[in-house]
């Protein structure tokens, strides 16, 4: 049986006339996993929304949604709230309570369990989680994977037979994504649970997913097994989030199944690879010129604390877009902070040459206090020519007099960038700035970022996004232990690492040498 | 810290705090007092450790005097005067007396505060509240898990602000509240916009669609039990005695202090038993650990 | 539903007045033997209870108890970014607003809420049920003169400043006075008044500060969470 029945679901929101959700069908099976994706704007969370009635957004909805066969709209908000459960974007923002075991409490307490049966649940979805550790800690102190782990935990709290999630992972590090999705997976399987599932990263939640939808402008362009599915749509937008496995096999003209996984597409490169060496080793021109360095730097949160930095020293040239690499914990922020001159070291020297140095905060919203974009760059008293040419350089004329924070995540990020353009900084320092964005807006930033770089400034980049710095990046390097143990042009880095590395690289790794980017590894099977 | 007496139930506990503190504060007994401030020092010191306890006394000892002289030197009432200030005012023995054992109330009263605080943790005063009240108690939950999120966005905010030469230690005094106040406008839109998630996140764990019970972390056990009664036995037979007249304290105009009979004898002991009770549990837990542990 | 409502309403009034009347026979005794503190601390208790059953007893929509618990934690966090300036407090600013962009029901709620919260962080003492009901008047009189009504600002500076001083100051030093004194006067009233003067100045003016630079920011951001959450057509 179906556990969700949409038919012909259409919705459009007030003061609209383009629908939100086009003529929507299609069933999700019970106790498999669909994910659900598309661009950012196509509809995924409207759709996701509009299967449980107190989430659904106001506006006009036409069509159908049945949940094991009866009516969504006839079932009441009780059994609704148990049988159907919700994780959201946001870790930190869906915990409401201040303790582990009063969140997992949360949903027995509202549907008024009493204290014996709320006591089991709760211990045996803190078992299951291995949440011991944690129960009976104050949520500040959690991790944002922990936090997501613990929404897990409380959404399954109350048994349910579906779980929805809305880009669960889209605010996590790599690593804690994969844990997550690893144990929403194990959680499947254990439970023969229905999941459905959002998702951006697609390169982990592709592998492990039983159906596909493909969501386009509010119209569902495919849905079906993932490996034929993924085939269909490589003309859509959503395509270039696609893993680079999916899209080595479409570029290339593959038949029949698309690989998923890592070892599927190096069989298949096997067979296509003919050429085994690109051609010419990449030769970057960076100019002699110093524009920032951290000399001999440790750093140290308080005086009893870990060192965080032991002896960090790096060197930023002009106008170079420097990407600072590693796990978390590993120094990044601290470095970008003493670059900023927001920290200090307590040994060692930290040059900036009296060049302006501005960091855009990982939450862009941080800077915003107008009520219209407009507003909020001339908070800080431009000329008009220079606000003009950030205006039109960030490309937000058509969003001046929105506010800035109902504008789209990307919009938010260029308005926050723009602000610290126009206090005319030499060097910016960006921290995580892909965060939760999907692969178009991705690209964009990317071509912005060698646009500021055209004008001048020196960039650096504290990231995760190993795909993003080998894309965009001058120079790399990789942060362990307060210290750099590696650092050269990303084709060097990448080619040389083994585990920390590209997509592209893993996958022809022996067959293509050198090859990092995607589009590289085709051009190779090309030939 | 291993203290039996504080993995009671946030019943248990409230109660004899409640006891302890009102008895205290209502009896100007000298005897009872200092049973009482002895307690409560002996309970911090279990508590927090001897050396907190040292550091309290640098603050604690300066204000008693302080406090029993002010009373001296500003309440002339009391019909024995030690000597005469300038202004032709008397100061008293009475008031004297008086100021001195006010201090010794109001410094027991600190300090079973200071145990109040380690005891009754933010969980078992949300367990007290949840029982009464769960909309009230989850709305301090709320509170509880928004303050240090926000206290950490405040800082985060600065941060970024600073970036753009708006951060709260930037410029003049004028400035620098303006810009404060910008990091605090800011750190509320975000508060209400991330709420928004908050409040879709607690519809879709059904909150609204049934009456609320609460969760508690803590059983109500026969301990528990015993420890209510017997904290309502020392303050019935406490209580006995004062109104029976046995144990009586009067300041003014003369200082009148019952004596020693069997009536006050039993009083004293009974408040004793309620001031030490935290003692007696730590002792008996330490009596049985050292007989298991000869048992091996 | 409507019976389970109007049942536990029942028995709230019930017990309210059960407890008022046991209270102030118990009242009576302590104020004649000179217990101030205990007797004022009772008759407080007593004045918050109803707020509070109220609020329960009408079982708030979601919106109201995120909404609440955001204030009370933003006028508890709020003196953050006046780390530089220690003697800064939003509170009662803060309390205000919420007063005037909500009713006196909420100001109450939020203010006695917030007295409470930030004693679990720094600390509870016999104050905690002074703070609690004075932040609490401060917030319930604001609903009264300015609840969801066009704000003018003049007379709420003038109301923030007056309410500090003579609501919140007059009653914290009252409760200071039963605290350390047994011997109640007005003559020890007025000193302790003028006393604890300079201080309850300085918590005025700073009120009044927040509130000439948050009011429109503030009061326009809860319009427009209001409309988000649907509770403005």
């Amino acid at each position: 049986m179906a556990a969700f029945e949409i038919r012909d679901l259409s919705f459009t929101y007030p003061n609209e006339n383009k629908p939100a959700l086009d003529n929507i069908t299609m069933s999700i099976p019970e106790g498999r996993i669909t994910l659900i994706c598309g661009a950012s704007g196509s509809g995924k969370s409207t759709l996701l929304r509009r299967l449980k009635t107190c989430l659904a957004d106001h506006g006009k909805a036409e069509g159908d949604v049945l949940f094991f066969g009866k009516a969504l709209d006839d079932i009441g908000q009780a059994e609704q709230a148990r049988r159907i459960g919700f994780v959201f974007q946001h870790p930190d923002d869906q915990i409401v309570t201040d303790k582990v075991f009063h969140e997992l409490a949360f949903g027995p307490e509202s549907l008024g369990w009493d204290q014996a049966r709320m006591r089991l649940a709760v211990a045996e979805m803190a078992s299951y989680f291995g949440l011991d550790e944690l129960f009976e800690k104050n949520v500040a102190e959690l991790s944002g994977g922990q936090k997501q782990l613990i929404n897990l935990a409380s959404a399954a709290v109350l048994r349910p037979d579906v779980l929805i999630l809305d880009e669960p992972t889209s605010q996590l590090d790599p690593i804690a994504a994969a844990d997550f999705l690893g144990t929403l997976r194990k959680m499947s399987e254990d439970l023969g649970l229905t999941v459905i599932l959002t998702e951006h990263r697609l390169e982990e939640a592709l592998p492990m997913a039983d159906m596909l939808a493909v969501l386009d402008e509010g119209r569902l362009i495919a849905f079906g097994e993932p490996k034929k599915t993924v085939m269909q749509v490589k003309n859509s937008a959503v395509f270039e989030s696609m893993p680079a496995a999916v899209q080595i096999f479409a570029a290339v003209d593959g038949e029949g199944d698309a690989p998923l996984t890592v070892s599927d597409a190096r069989a298949f490169i096997a067979l296509r690879a003919r050429t085994s060496v690109k051609g010419e080793q990449p030769s970057v021109e960076t100019c002699p010129e110093t524009a920032a360095e951290l000399k001999n730097c440790w750093f140290r949160y308080e005086k009893n604390a870990p060192d965080i930095l032991r002896g960090l020293s790096l060197t930023l040239h002009k106008g170079e877009i420097f990407a600072l690499l590693g796990g978390n914990g590993s120094g990044k922020s601290t470095t970008a902070g003493l670059l900023s001159g927001r920290l200090k070291p307590y040994r060692g020297k930290v040059k900036t040459n009296g060049l302006r140095v501005a960091a855009l905060p990982q939450d862009p919203r941080e800077l915003f206090v107008k009520d219209t974009v407009l507003d909020e760059l001339k908070e800080l008293n431009p000329e008009e020519a220079s606000l003009s040419h950030v205006t039109e350089l960030l490309e937000l004329e058509g969003v001046l007099s929105r506010h800035p924070f109902d504008i789209s995540g990307g919009e938010q990020q260029r308005l926050a960038l723009g602000k610290v353009l126009l206090t005319a900084p030499d060097v910016l320092l960006l921290d995580e700035p892909t965060k939760g964005m999907d692969g178009e807006f991705k690209r964009r930033f990317g071509e912005l970022l060698s646009r500021l770089k055209a004008e001048g400034k020196t960039i650096f980049l504290v990231s995760h996004d190993i795909e993003f710095c080998a894309q965009c990046a001058d120079c790399c390097a990789l942060l362990f232990r307060g210290e750099i143990v590696c650092r050269s042009a990303p084709r060097k880095f990448f080619s040389g690492n083994f585990f920390y590395t590209t997509a592209a690289a893993r996958l022809s790794r022996g067959m293509i040498e050198n090859a990092v980017l995607t589009g590289e590894v085709i051009e190779c099977l090309k030939q | 810290m291993n203290d039996a007496f504080s993995q009671l139930h946030p019943a248990a506990s409230f109660a004899f705090f409640v006891a302890v503190i009102t008895l205290t504060m209502l009896y100007m007994h000298p005897v009872l007092l200092i049973i009482s401030l002895a307690a409560a020092a002996g309970y911090v010191c279990i508590l927090k450790g001897a050396r907190h306890f040292g550091k309290t006394l640098i603050y604690l000892v300066p204000f008693l005097i302080f406090m029993s002289v002010l009373n001296a030197l500003f309440n002339h009432a009391g019909v024995t005067p030690l000597f005469y200030l300038s202004n032709g005012n008397a100061v008293t023995k009475e008031a004297l007396t008086f100021g001195f054992y006010a201090s010794v109330m109001l410094s027991a009263v600190i300090l079973w505060f200071e145990c109040f605080n380690v005891v009754m943790t933010s969980d078992k005063l949300l367990c007290l509240f949840g029982r009464l009240s769960p909309s009230v108690s989850l709305l301090l939950s709320m509170a509880l898990r928004f303050v240090p999120k926000f206290g950490r966005k405040i800082r985060s905010i600065d941060a970024a602000r600073a970036q753009i030469g708006q951060g709260s230690a930037q410029g003049g005094f004028i400035r620098r509240v303006k810009n404060s106040m910008k990091v605090l406008s800011v750190t509320l839109t975000w508060a209400l916009e991330s709420s928004l998630t908050a409040a879709n996140s607690m519809k879709s764990r059904g909150y609204g669609a049934a009456r609320r019970t609460s969760f508690s972390l803590y059983r109500f056990t026969v301990r528990d039990a015993v420890t209510m009664v017997l904290c309502a036995f020392a303050v019935g037979v406490t209580a006995a005695c004062v109104v029976s007249g046995g144990i009586y304290a009067r300041y003014y105009p003369s200082v009148i202090i019952s004596g020693f009979g069997g009536i006050p004898a039993l009083g004293m002991a009974a408040f004793a038993l309620l001031c030490f009770l935290p003692q007696l549990f730590d002792a008996k837990e330490a009596l049985v650990w050292r007989r298991l542990r000869s048992a091996i | 539903m409507p019976q389970t409502v109007k049942k536990s309403r029942v028995t709230v009034t019930l017990t309210v007045i059960v407890l008022s009347a046991a209270a102030i026979a118990v009242e009576t005794w302590l104020w004649s033997s000179r217990k101030y503190y205990l007797t004022s601390v009772i008759i407080i208790l007593l004045a918050m209870l109803p707020f509070f059953a109220r609020f329960e007893g009408r079982r708030p929509q979601v919106r109201e108890i995120v909404l609440l618990a955001v204030m009370t934690a933003f006028a508890v966090a709020g003196r953050v970014a006046f780390y530089w300036a220690p003697q800064f407090k939003p509170v009662c600013a803060i309390v205000i607003l919420t007063a005037a962009a909500f009713n006196a029901e909420a100001g109450f709620i939020t203010g006695a809420a917030a007295g409470l919260i930030s004693n679990m962080f720094f600390g509870q003492g016999p104050w905690t049920p002074w703070q609690m009901f004075g932040f609490g008047l401060v917030g319930f009189f604001a609903g009264v003169l300015f609840g969801g009504r066009e704000v003018k600002t003049v007379p709420m500076l003038v109301y923030g400043f007056f309410s500090v001083l003579i609501i919140y100051g007059v009653l914290l030093d009252t409760g200071s006075l039963f605290m350390y004194s047994q011997e109640v006067s007005l003559k020890a009233l007025l000193a302790m008044y003028a006393s604890g003067f300079t201080f309850n100045l300085i918590h005025a003016s700073g009120t009044v500060v927040f509130l000439l630079l948050l009011q429109k920011p503030v009061l326009s951001k809860l319009r427009r969470i209001k409309i988000k959450y649907g509770m403005l057509q």
